[in-house]
């Protein structure tokens, strides 16, 4: 028997068949070793997201996997406070879709073809030990005392690693995972729905268990039910919960109400402890389950284990490259799982509180259109449907605008994304995920932080400078989305005497801004000075127009505008401020420059406005994902005009859109006037492109 | 001993300087809209202990210089503490502070939390002209105690919360504002680096003291006086020491643990698990806590020449053990 591979990998699982079957597609040597043989059968609720169904189709099984059962819809429920259906974005390229395929299948359809790939197979064996060689894992020992060699041993044995415990990496014990239950069921007609319940209450209804139940359509008449339980407690064991599943289904739907058990129930643990540093060892790599990659909201975990198969694959390939490498230092494939996955799930027990936070913000808010709400959701229950969520504004491309300096500003642009999601990830790894989102922009994206570098670029600056300059501001703007957040409700709704959402906007808003100020106070105290009153005057401008609007004064352009110019202050104009500062310009430029940025950051937003009103008057419906992010728009002109204008509603509403027009092409002019001004050349022309930009934009406004 | 809300303060220079800053504050918020400024200072207005910009002062005896122009960052320091009560009293739904109706039940949540920005800002920016130092010190105290309100949260209902990370966020939540002030103080009269670093030790006790006290207010306190209903904690999921105490350390746990699971705790449910956690000695623990840490301050002072500004800052640790409200 062959005794010496490039690569041995233990268990044959999703995670451990994609990464074998990878590596031997390049001509290498791989061993998979299973306790089991296959087909055999698994606890797991079978669903598949579009990118696991992606993953799979690339592999090549898309012709075997057509006869298995597709899903559109994610519909979640949450008690007592409704359901909302999740639709993969339009946007997204071909698979649009997931599907259910019971695991039994799916391992089996894997297995197969990595040893079609050339990998070799050992079913029915037992892991015993790893070998090491001058301090590095070698090969392994197998219960039956055969002995194996190769480069690495990739862990893919599931949430009880022994190859993670015999590596002596630190484990979470047993009693600590979590746990999940199901079985199959025969209904009497299924739909293409993924329906998943969130989260089971105990049973005084006041602690959240951070659990959820699931029922995925597996055949025409067959569904996968089951409750995942992310922390195991003394009060309720999975069955009681299972039960209390159970029996709310039959109470909520006839079609559950004589339902019949196909085989019986099976549960399995579930880790949920993450943490980069701990998914190698030297010589060792872990991948999914094994490496805590479940996703604690959800339970999802096929499509991580496939991932984490793929990136430990590719990891061994670049290594390979290199006739030298010693396959000791692995950190790397630490720090790549870390970028990517940090956010979704965090380092187990000490954030458990922080799920438990994050699920009472969901059920307190799973109505509430507001942004930073919108946000969370889709980050915590439907994180593949992120598409704009948390910023509104901002997500033009405008690398065409930009003639010079188009390679810094690029990579200036990202470092202040990177630097975002870093900085948030220590102190609160959800909110690297929120701003994760915010960075699906290809190109130059049309941010503030934008202007920052264009008005700051010149041989002497500290482009460095400039990129924190960038964080602190687009810190303060999410944390003023945040605090738009706050709702006058006193309580999260009428049946609930939470009061969550206002609590997560508060908090997660002064956050946001202290850390903003944080961040500048390394540089020059000017900036701070400039950053703390551009946030108090737009903060005074919002109260001030925010009351006139309320109070039912009728507004001139002219006051409105006023009002407007106060509250936006801390965008665009701030931005041309900091930028020109940093380049140590004239006074009298800055002063140009911000008096641009006042009338170019109105115009920008009347556009935006105008259009995202006239995009969403018609989606009424609030179940939708992609229903619009409701912020401040009582303070948009379009709002304004339409309550004051008389007539029918359709000439209200053009006579309305007429004036914001006029008003946005009246404010690029007051801006270009002082564009003419400005030296700097770079600074005037594509500031010039800009503002022709938003004209473009104003000009296809159409009722 | 109960003293009224100042006669700690012996320092008569310190007790003028003091006496002038309602007027900085009102200087600071912009009248260009009457509402507006109405707004934005109906909490300040109110009066208050106004602790932070005492120790501000007391602390700035501490060193040698003293200018006009550094009155302001009491104002501003207290400006930071009312943009703190502005966002408070949205999160804790309270609509009365201090007996009077509150921002946000005057003008609504946006409004209140909107004008805590604005006054928080105000003061980061009158800070921030001084030098990059009282700066740095200034935004890290700040960013601190925000990290502090979101790990408390984080924490609700969280019945095996250690005492160590409950005091952690009392460092952060609490002590940073008592911190902030003493350390500015003596920073900006140039106190000599011994002082500084023992005066900011004292700070940080003191506010970890005084959190303890409030928090055992929250459980024993006479409504009357705190203008809050007893036990809110409890129901709000905020186990604050006493209550860990009886948890973490005795036999009452699992009748207190299930009290505090409860669907809808009534107040007899809540009365009955304040005595559980007086009974057991929880209360008594906390204050004992409270003590410990109030000496810890105190001998921290030991480096400070005996003067009416050390007087005044250690008639603060009785004060603060004594207070009722």
């Amino acid at each position: 028997m062959k005794t010496k591979y490039d690569v041995i990998i233990v268990g044959a699982g999703p995670a451990g068949s994609t990464s074998a079957l990878k590596i031997a597609a390049k001509g290498y040597d791989v061993l998979l070793v299973d306790k089991d043989s296959f087909p055999r059968t698994k606890s797991c609720g079978d669903g598949l997201t579009r990118t696991a169904t992606k993953i799979l189709y690339d592999l090549g099984l898309k012709e075997e996997l057509s006869i298995f059962k597709r899903t559109e819809n994610t519909r979640i429920t949450v008690k007592g406070k409704g359901s909302r259906n999740f639709k993969y974005p339009d946007h997204m390229t071909d698979p649009n879709y997931g599907l259910v395929i019971p695991r039994k299948e799916l391992d089996y359809l894997l297995v197969k073809k990595a040893i079609e790939k050339g990998v070799f197979f050992m079913g029915d064996v037992l892991f015993d030990s790893l070998i090491y060689i001058n301090q590095k894992a070698a090969g392994i020992r197998l219960k039956n005392g055969n002995t194996f060699y190769a480069d690495i041993v990739i862990g893919a044995d599931g949430a009880t690693s022994n190859v993670a415990y015999q590596a002596s990496l630190p484990i979470t014990p047993i009693d600590k995972m979590g746990i999940g239950t199901r079985g199959y069921f025969k209904i009497a007609e299924t739909d293409d729905t993924l329906q998943m319940f969130l989260p089971i209450l105990d049973r005084s209804n006041k602690r959240v268990l951070p659990s959820y139940g699931w029922v995925f359509p597996v055949e025409k008449n067959i569904v996968n039910i089951g409750v995942g339980l992310i922390e195991q407690n003394e009060i309720y064991d999975i069955d009681t919960i299972f039960n209390m599943f159970m029996n709310t289904l039959k109470k909520k739907d006839s079609r559950f109400s004589n339902l019949q058990l196909q085989g019986t129930l099976m549960s399995g643990p579930m880790r949920f402890d993450f943490k980069p540093e701990r998914t190698y060892a030297p010589g060792i790599l872990l991948v999914g389950d094994a490496a805590g990659m479940i996703n604690p909201f959800t339970g999802e975990g096929i499509g991580y284990a496939l991932e984490t198969g793929i990136h430990a694959a590719n990891f061994y390939l670049e290594l390979k490259k290199d006739p030298n490498e010693d396959f000791n230092d692995l950190s790397k494939y630490g720090d790549l799982l870390g970028s990517k996955y940090q956010g979704y799930f965090e380092a187990g027990t000490e954030s458990i509180n922080r799920y438990h936070l994050i699920w009472k913000v969901l059920k307190g808010t799973f109505q509430n259109d507001k942004p930073l709400f919108n946000a969370i959701r889709q980050a915590t229950v439907f994180p593949e449907g992120v598409n704009e969520s948390f910023f509104n504004y901002y997500t033009e491309n405008v690398s065409d605008q930009i003639s010079e300096h188009r390679g810094h500003i690029r990579s200036d642009m990202l470092s202040v994304g990177q630097g975002l999601i870093q900085m948030t990830r220590e102190d609160w790894p959800f909110l690297s995920r929120l701003f994760n989102a915010g960075q699906i922009t290809p190109g130059i994206p049309f941010r503030p932080s934008l202007l920052i570098l264009i008005a700051g670029y010149s041989t002497q600056t500290n482009r460095n400078e400039l990129t924190q300059l960038g964080m602190a501001v687009e810190l303060g703007l999410a944390a003023a989305i945040c605090h738009d957040s706050v709702s006058e409700e006193k309580n999260d709704d009428t049946t609930s005497s939470g009061n969550w959402g206002n609590m997560i906007a508060i908090l997660v808003g002064d956050y946001l801004l202290s850390r903003s100020f944080e961040i500048i106070s390394f540089y020059d105290q000017s900036y701070t000075k400039i950053i703390s009153e551009g946030i108090s005057k737009s903060n005074q401008g919002m109260i001030l127009l925010k009351n006139k609007i309320q109070n039912k004064e009728t507004i001139s352009i002219n006051d409105f505008l006023e009002l407007y110019y106060l509250k936006n202050k801390y965008t665009f104009e701030l931005c041309l401020q900091l930028g020109s500062m940093a380049k140590k310009s004239t006074k009298k430029e800055t002063l140009i420059l911000k008096e641009f940025g006042k009338h170019f950051g109105t115009a920008y937003f009347i556009v935006e406005d105008t259009l995202n009103y006239l995009k969403n008057k018609n989606t009424v419906s609030k179940t939708e994902l992609n229903s619009i992010s409701l912020g401040n728009h009582e303070m948009r002109l379009i709002e304004v005009l339409l309550k004051d204008q008389k007539g029918t509603p359709k000439e209200k509403e053009r006579l309305s859109v007429n004036i914001c027009q006029e008003t946005a092409i009246n404010e690029i002019k007051l801006a270009k006037k002082h564009l003419k001004n400005i030296e700097d050349i770079f600074v005037k022309t594509t500031l010039g492109n800009l503002c022709d930009l938003i004209l473009e934009k104003n000009e296809t406004i159409t009722l | 001993m109960s003293k009224a809300s100042s006669d700690w303060l012996l320092c008569n220079i310190s007790k003028a300087r003091l006496a002038s800053i309602n007027a900085i504050m009102e200087e600071i918020i912009d009248a260009s809209d009457t509402n507006f400024k109405k707004l934005a200072l109906h909490t300040a207005r109110m009066g208050g202990k106004k602790l932070r910009p005492s120790l501000y002062l007391l602390a700035l005896n501490t060193g040698d210089y003293y200018g006009k122009e550094l009155l302001t960052p009491a104002a501003a320091l207290e400006l930071i503490h009312v943009a703190s009560l502005h966002h408070d009293d949205v999160m804790d739904r309270a609509d009365l502070r201090r007996n009077a109706t509150s921002v946000n039940a005057e003008w609504g949540n946006l409004n209140a939390t909107y004008s805590g920005n604005y006054l928080f800002s105000k003061a980061i920016s009158i800070l921030s002209q001084y030098d990059t130092t009282v700066n740095q010190i200034t935004c890290g105290y700040i960013s601190d105690l925000c990290l502090g309100q979101l790990k408390e949260a984080e924490n609700a209902y969280n019945l095996k919360l250690s005492y160590e990370d409950h005091i952690d966020v009392l460092i952060k939540k609490t002590a940073s504002l008592f911190e902030l002030p003493c350390k500015l103080g003596a920073l900006l009269s140039g106190a000599s680096d011994d002082i500084l670093e023992a005066i900011t030790n004292y700070s940080k006790h003191m506010g970890i003291a005084f959190q303890l006290i409030d928090d055992l207010l929250d459980l024993k306190g006479n409504p009357h006086k705190t203008g809050k209903t007893v036990g809110t904690d409890l129901i709000e999921g905020v186990y604050t020491y006493a209550t860990l105490y009886t948890l973490h350390e005795t036999d009452h746990a699992n009748k207190l643990t299930h009290l505090l699971t409860l669907d809808d705790m009534k107040p007899i449910h809540i009365q009955e698990a304040i005595e559980l956690i007086s009974l057991s000695g929880g209360l008594n623990a906390a204050k004992v806590k409270a003590k410990e840490h109030l000496e810890i301050a105190k001998n921290a002072l030991s480096i400070l020449p005996d003067n009416n500004t050390k007087t005044s800052l250690l008639n603060l640790t009785h004060f603060i053990l004594a207070r009722d409200h």
